[in-house]
């Protein structure tokens, strides 16, 4: 019974995910835990992390970013090897359908440089996704202070890239 | 604020410890103790630990005002860790992992363990600027830069290596440095490292250890 029902939302929700492809030109990424890691005073540089998700049934490419509130955004990825860390450019980030990508400590994240005001805990950083079929896509960063917690240990997307 | 140089290469010392780190084979060659065993490196939780400790060799360096040298680091374990204020991902986090690890201590071991963050980017990392940069992560982490000699000299002391990178179009340039977590015992020698990736819970558990062995075995 509720499996029978299960099985017809699921159909629905395909028909609608297929409608949406069909109709929307755009592709979307589901953005989950947006936020820019909280700085000391002053410092010229900040990171912004979040999951990249592509429910959609064609690949997305992130394949840049930008925003207001600083005077370049790149991405990067942290990696160790032989116990130095090094700092690699991404210069395309591609999602396959149902894949996501995570920017995390340690890991990929933008690079945020050269903020243009002073960004405390609570503040929201605005920033646009340059997609690779030259859409843009708005994603909101609150600003954090984080917690220690543990470096990420695997890369999703990148499993040479370990934390750093 | 000068040019960046090109990559420190001097700083290669890095090999010498992943050689140690593989079974002590470099320092029983250059020891020259080749009958029995070469001494291996022992592992206490998430640090290794080096089977012969090394002192370290004079340097001056500058918290904001405060000038310290060698001694400043006796009389309790340290992390030494070589990172730079322009640092988006690996020097934040580290930090915070760090200073998240030193709050899990009992306030009796926390008062054996100190965190040196020493710039390696003195050109843009003065003193005052790496003090309130490491302060902002926690209590207690103490920011250090100085002149480049001094910060080598250290550097070069434990193993640790950096590299500058190029200038891109905003002149700004990155720094390529050692991940690890340096250890300085609280005689004052180089003692060991913690590799990345940290995590707060086992690194608060190492420290607790190498507190407690230190006063079991004075």
């Amino acid at each position: 019974m509720s499996t029978r029902i299960a099985h017809a939302a699921l159909g629905l929700a395909a028909l609608a995910l297929a409608a949406a492809a069909a109709a929307g030109p755009a592709p979307r990424l589901a953005v989950e835990g947006a936020h820019v890691r909280a700085a000391p005073p002053g410092a010229p540089v900040l990171a912004g992390y979040m999951t990249l998700r592509n429910p959609g049934p064609r690949p997305i490419a992130v394949t840049g970013a930008s925003s207001p509130d600083f005077e370049r955004v790149e991405i990067h990825r942290t990696v160790v090897r032989g116990g130095v860390a090094r700092m690699e450019p991404v210069p395309r980030l591609e999602i396959a359908p149902g894949d996501a990508a995570r920017l995390e400590p340690g890991g990929m994240h933008l690079m945020l440089i050269g903020p243009r005001r002073k960004l405390r805990p609570g503040d929201r950083v605005r920033l646009t996704l340059h997609l690779g079929d030259g859409t843009e896509q708005p994603v909101e960063l609150p600003v954090r202070r984080m917690g220690g917690g543990a470096m990420h240990r695997h890369g999703g997307h990148a499993p040479e890239a370990h934390g750093g | 604020m000068s040019a960046p140089r090109p990559p420190s290469r001097a700083l290669l010392a890095a090999v010498a410890l992943t050689a140690l780190a593989a079974g002590g084979v470099l320092g029983w060659l250059v020891q020259g103790q080749r009958q029995g065993p070469p001494p291996q490196p022992v592992r206490v939780g998430a640090a290794l630990l080096l089977p012969e400790r090394t002192p370290l060799p004079a340097f001056r360096l500058a918290s904001g005002e405060r000038t310290v040298d060698q001694t400043a680091l006796r009389g309790r374990w340290t992390l030494l860790f070589f990172g730079y204020t322009h640092c988006p991902d690996v020097c934040p986090t580290t930090l915070t992992v760090v200073a998240e690890a030193l709050g899990r201590l009992p306030p009796a071991v926390r008062a054996h363990v100190g965190t040196w963050f020493v710039s390696v980017d003195p050109a843009r990392d003065d003193p005052a600027r790496a003090a309130s940069y490491a302060a902002f992560f926690g209590q207690g982490i103490v920011g250090l830069s100085g002149a480049r000699a001094d910060i080598d000299r250290l550097a070069r002391a434990v193993g640790a290596y950096y590299e500058l990178g190029e200038r891109d179009a905003g002149g700004g340039y990155v720094v390529n440095h050692s991940a690890s977590l340096f250890l300085v015992d609280p005689a004052g020698r180089f003692a060991g490292i913690i590799s990345p990736p940290f995590d707060a819970a086992s690194l608060a558990a190492t420290l607790e250890r190498l507190v407690q062995q230190e006063e079991a075995s004075p």
